[in-house]
């Protein structure tokens, strides 16, 4: 028995050393400024775990930045600006139980969250407790469709960008036959399901296949092998880069050699060192290039210096985070209703250019535009604008 | 006939050569979880976060080599070397971790009833998984592309004849990494067969998997072949990791949940315990799997496809396929 | 054995068990990948930003592990004093809770005033409400997730059935209201959800049920496991009707009405937590009674030794497939209430995690009993909010934790925290005096067959 209890007891020992062990990572990092009474508090809410997760750190981080440049001209209303952040794990019941909590610390506002699904319940919430929220990230029309006075969304909506990705390919790749693929996520599906309607209603065009293929799932040959045999034209793929490269990669490996068309999901470094010059050709829908854009330079330049390569979201939240500050710095108060009204009133200078809002929360131009990777899988540019 | 159906006759042929390199992956996972289950009577619910390790081990292991100069790409190393070592590698680190998991995690609470264990390997499982996220970071890793580009390369193309108007014709490839991933699962199974039942060793874990107490009366460091077991059941999974790796391009830190759970489904479909039983499991569910797949929208159904043919074995055969009669468990 | 001998031999044991774990994580803690900006493959460093954060941790390792020791030192000596101070706080209780009664009461108590603090604050500026609000929800969670726990508790504590997927009868449950309350379904309220609810649910306990008869174990654990699995992927793939991977929202028409009784009544959640403080009510007080009724008898019967309760008469087919229903039924219960409080469904919140995590808060209290399902429940939900709301710079770390705190629960208390010393006896039982509870099946002699 004694021994029984002596193994036992050291075996915890053991386990509680290595998780100190692995602790100590952060330990040694910088702690954030304990909050005061003369501090305004700013919730960045998003996957902080889980397949996502790089995403919601480009959104912190780029929060971070814009918060930084703020205190350092002295503040918004006179008080220095916080961050406090939230892992929703991309779950519904997580995410309200995030926004309470952010509620209930006492922030102005909220860029988040990075999910349509944790987006839509959470809004709610924040109506209630009458905080402004400005999404980076939630492309689904469903966000603003219902018509919060607190929401507002920097990115562009799912049937937008579908709509922009059909044109092209009708325009310039005129292709007979095409294979939709989407990652079975909110988004993904969202995005093809778009492409595959705005392809249905202009005609002329067989969709050979429409498949989902499940975040969990790890091994696409078997449905890109049947890909290949209804021998696409082109191939879309509606979804984020984690899944993206690898499919691609895969996709290339069973001969499906046709272009692939895509959304911002895969407009991402990390999508392009992953699968490298296999991807193309390849072509994805994004924002305006911000290098072409001057206000948008110095963003790019102080991000890489302080984290490295940016994110696809980090100039949308980059923005939306300088958009409520100054919607706070225009109506002169804390109170969520004024803010919002003079976000909406506002035509904003951001990095992704003119930023000016609609009565649901929309941005009122479509800032969609084509990107095509460059030979050699050295970078993306742009190749095609609507209009 | 739709035409939809013809396309999915065509491309019969080929699913069912991915089916069988899926399944002899599932396979060698689903050893592990056999032979657990065989001595202990209780699901390793961590050896699906075993086989990630595995697969981290050997990303580590070709990185290792690449960076010091000698192997991968340019240096004095084949490929096939490169391989081998890798995958020594990753069995080195994927067998330390089952076994210090025994040690730490099963071992002090033997003998309890079948939740305590559960529990305890449930809990072992999350603590890996997010081990390894936090240990070595949440993006990614990949398999050095060129690499993976050596062997993903088609070395047998076989037509398969029309039969008749209702089946078209269709044909085969297998690269060279399927043909790898055959031999080796199943050098690797032989090996096993031949451990279990030609070795002392092996007799010894027969032994113990038939009587606990008997066994140890007889001398049978039971401690030793309990280690032994988790070894080997490692050991294999770090292959699997390895293989699917490299099929893949890439691993990632949930890569053990899915697998895991198929390949557990696979024991428990060939009758859990069973050593043949886990690769016939294996095999069935890879087949349906790429089978169903295959199938236009199909994708989106196969995992409920894997468990009705799960559900539908167990209602006829509520020990499996190759199951025996085993004592009654509450 | 001398208590110094014993001492040494422990901190041997645990120094050797410590090498071996820092030696087999070496290689994931310290080497890492990375990739310099135009490379096309990873090369192999060593991870210098660990080592020196792990030499800033250095002390705080150190104090731990101190700590860590001296409370095993402290409690190894003073263990006597440790236990003969329990017994008089267990007999100053038993002379407390004497009746059944107080007994009741004391333990309802602690309930009581958790639900009724939102509503006691008469008037209150807005920070506070919204504290109140945040804390409300942690209420209303908690209700679901301890309905929840004392639903499972059913199958897994009291008849012995190891369900692995309770999750899809919760999802069946919040479905049910979601799919009802769509515009193009009339935006049917709650007065339709709950009997709806319970038919769904009933009837998907009767489906996992009938094929589970035959099957025992380990074997019943996977089929619900991969019902619950199979659910999630056919409400995914029924787009139509479920609005698949999108999820469905439910409309403000649709939702638990407002409760009109205080400053802030408009906040919806309260009439929530009413009915899930109900329902939560219901649950313990009929499990209660069944638990000590017939039916609880014979699932105490089935749970021990199956074979002798079908001897005795007891029709085990039956009693199981209760079991299943009424365990079901709990969780589609508690989905209604998920569904009013979080107003909108998605399959994401339904995975294989949710199953475990309710399964382990059965576990945490100790099987079998009603009380130590509620503690799991409570403990548990509690200490992922106060991770996720407290230390949201360590989120990485927070399921580690919560791996971490399951092994060592296993290790140190199988019985649970409310688990009888009897249990304890059962579990902790030297394989001599008595025997396995699963006599292991022989591994099979080969691939001949």
């Amino acid at each position: 028995m004694l021994r029984f209890r002596s193994r036992v007891s050291l075996a915890s020992l053991v386990i509680g050393a290595a998780s100190a062990a692995i602790l100590a990572g952060p330990a040694g990092g910088p702690r954030p400024a304990s909050a005061g009474d003369e501090t305004l508090k700013i919730a960045v809410c998003g996957p902080m775990t889980g397949g996502q997760k790089k995403q919601g750190d480009d959104v912190k981080n780029a929060v971070s930045l814009a918060l930084d440049e703020w205190n350092a001209k002295g503040g918004v209303l006179g008080k220095k600006i916080e961050m406090i952040s939230r892992d929703d794990e991309a779950k519904e019941s997580q995410a309200v139980a995030c926004a309470r909590q952010i509620a209930a610390a006492g922030v102005v506002g909220i860029i988040g969250h990075f999910n349509s699904g944790c987006t839509i319940p959470a809004s709610e919430i924040y109506k209630d407790a009458k905080l402004v929220m400005i999404t980076p990230s939630a492309t689904n029309p469903k966000v603003t469709d219902r018509k919060l006075w607190n929401v507002f969304r920097v990115c562009g909506r799912d049937d937008d960008q579908g709509g922009v990705a059909a044109k092209f390919v009708l325009e310039k790749l005129k292709p007979k036959k095409v294979a939709i693929l989407h990652d079975k996520t909110q988004y993904g599906e969202g995005l093809a399901k778009q492409f595959r309607d705005a392809l249905k209603a202009a005609g002329g065009v067989t969709i050979t296949r429409f498949d989902g293929i499940s975040q969990e799932e790890t091994d696409y040959k078997a449905i890109l092998g049947a890909v290949k045999k209804t021998e696409p034209d082109l191939w879309y793929y509606g979804g984020m880069y984690d899944k993206g490269a690898p499919i691609t990669i895969q996709a290339r490996d069973v001969g499906l050699m046709a272009p692939l068309v895509s959304g911002d999901g895969l407009k991402e470094e990390e999508f392009l060192s992953k699968a490298g010059s296999k991807c193309e050709p390849c072509f994805v829908t994004f924002g305006p290039d911000p290098n072409g854009i001057p206000t948008a330079k110095a963003f790019l330049e102080s991000y890489k210096k302080k984290f490295g390569q940016e994110g696809p979201y980090s100039v949308y939240a980059y923005d939306a985070a300088n958009i409520l500050l100054e919607g706070i710095k225009a109506a002169g108060s804390t109170d969520g209703e004024k803010i919002a009204e003079a976000i909406r009133k506002r035509a904003h200078d951001g990095a992704l250019g003119k930023l000016e809002f609609d009565d649901k929360g929309d941005l009122k131009t479509s800032i969609y535009v084509v990107w095509e990777v460059e030979k050699g899988a050295k970078g993306f540019k742009v190749c095609w604008s609507p209009k | 006939m739709s035409e939809d159906f013809q396309a999915f006759l065509s491309n019969l042929p080929q699913a069912i050569a991915n089916g069988l390199v899926r399944g002899s992956i599932y396979a060698l996972i689903a050893l592990g979880y056999t032979m657990v289950y065989g001595i202990l009577g209780m699901i390793n619910f961590a050896h699906g976060e075993i086989y990630m390790i595995g697969s981290y081990a050997g990303i580590i292991a070709v990185a290792a080599l690449s960076t010091l100069g000698l192997g991968g790409m340019g240096g004095p190393l084949s490929l096939a070397v490169v391989l081998v070592l890798s995958m020594a590698f990753a069995m080195l680190v994927s067998g330390s971790i089952g076994f210090t998991v025994e040690r730490i995690a099963y071992r002090p609470i033997r003998g309890a009833p079948v939740l305590s264990p559960l529990i305890s390997a449930i809990g072992m499982s999350i603590f890996l998984m997010h081990f390894v996220m936090v240990a070595q970071g949440k993006d990614y890793k990949q398999f050095p592309i060129p690499l993976h580009d050596k062997l993903v390369v088609t070395v047998i193309k076989i037509g398969t004849p029309s039969l008749g108007s209702w089946w078209p014709e269709g044909s085969v490839e297998l690269t060279l990494l399927d043909l790898l991933t055959l031999a080796a699962a199943f050098g690797l199974m032989v090996g096993l067969y031949v451990f279990v039942n030609k070795t002392k060793l092996g007799t010894a874990m027969r032994a113990v998997a038939q009587d606990k107490t008997m066994a140890g009366l007889l001398g049978i460091d039971i401690d030793k072949v309990i280690s032994v077991t988790f070894v080997t059941g490692a050991i294999l999974a770090a292959a699997a990791g390895v293989l699917i790796t490299i099929r893949l391009s890439q691993t990632f830190y949930t890569a053990g949940y899915i697998a895991g759970m198929m390949a557990f489904t696979s024991a428990v479909l060939g009758g859990i315990g069973n050593i043949p039983g886990a690769v016939l499991g294996g095999l069935v569910l890879g087949l349906a799997e790429d089978i169903t797949s295959t199938y236009p929208g199909g994708s989106d159904w196969k995992v409920v496809v894997s468990f009705v043919v799960l559900l539908a074995c167990l209602m006829f055969l509520p020990r499996g396929l190759l199951g025996e009669r085993v004592g009654e468990r509450a | 054995m001398s208590a110094d001998r014993g001492i040494r031999d422990r901190a041997l044991h645990a120094a050797r068990l410590v090498l071996l774990v820092l030696l087999v994580s070496s290689p994931l803690v310290w080497l890492k990948l990375e990739r310099a900006g135009d490379e096309t493959r990873d090369r192999l460093a060593f991870n210098w930003e660990r080592a020196s954060g792990l030499l800033h941790a250095l002390p705080w390792i150190l104090l731990v592990l101190g700590a860590g020791a001296a409370l095993g030192f402290f409690l190894s000596r003073f263990k006597g004093a440790i236990a003969s101070a329990g017994d008089r706080v267990r007999q100053e209780a038993r002379k407390l809770a004497a009746t059944r009664p107080r007994r009741a009461a004391l333990v309802a108590l602690p309930f009581v005033l958790l639900v009724l603090f939102p509503f006691l604050p008469p008037h209150l500026s807005k920070e506070s409400q919204l504290s109140v609000q945040n804390y409300t929800n942690v209420v209303v969670f908690i209700t679901i997730y301890a309905t929840l726990a004392v639903g499972l508790n059913i199958t897994v504590g009291q008849a012995g059935l190891l369900v692995l997927g309770y999750a899809a009868f919760y999802e069946i449950g919040a479905y049910s209201y979601a799919i009802i309350a769509q515009p193009e379904r009339g935006e049917h309220g709650l007065v339709l959800a709950i009997p709806l609810a319970i038919v769904a649910s009933a009837t998907l306990g009767l489906v996992v049920g009938l094929p589970s008869l035959r099957l025992r174990g380990d074997y019943l654990a996977l089929v619900t496991l991969g019902f619950g699995e199979t659910l999630r992927y056919v409400i995914r793939n029924l787009e139509d009707l479920t609005g698949g991977e999108m999820g469905l929202s439910i409309p403000d028409r649709a939702k638990p009405p407002t409760l009109m009784l205080s400053s802030y009544a408009l906040d919806r959640q309260l009439s929530v937590l009413v009915g899930t403080s109900i329902l939560l009510a219901l649950c313990i007080s009929t499990t209660a009674r069944i638990q000590r009724s017939r039916v609880g008898r014979a699932w105490l019967a089935i749970r021990e030794d199956e074979l002798a309760a079908n001897c005795m008469g007891i029709a085990s087919r039956y009693y199981k497939l209760l079991a299943f229903v009424l365990s079901a039924i709990w969780a589609g219960l508690a989905g209604v209430a998920y569904a009013g409080q979080v107003g909108f469904v998605s399959p994401k919140s339904f995975e294989f995690d949710e199953s475990i995590l309710i399964l382990s808060m059965v576990v945490l209290g100790g099987m079998g009993r009603i009380g130590g399902a509620i503690l799991g429940a409570v403990l548990l939900y509690t200490l992922k909010w106060v991770l996720q709301d407290k230390f949201s710079e360590y989120t990485d770390y927070k399921n580690l934790v919560l791996g971490a705190i399951m092994i060592l629960l296993m290790v140190f208390r199988p019985q649970g925290l409310l688990g009888s010393a009897q249990l304890a006896q059962e579990l902790k039982g030297e394989e001599a005096s008595a025997p396995p509870p699963a006599a292991a099946p022989a591994l099979s002699q080969g691939a001949a067959p």
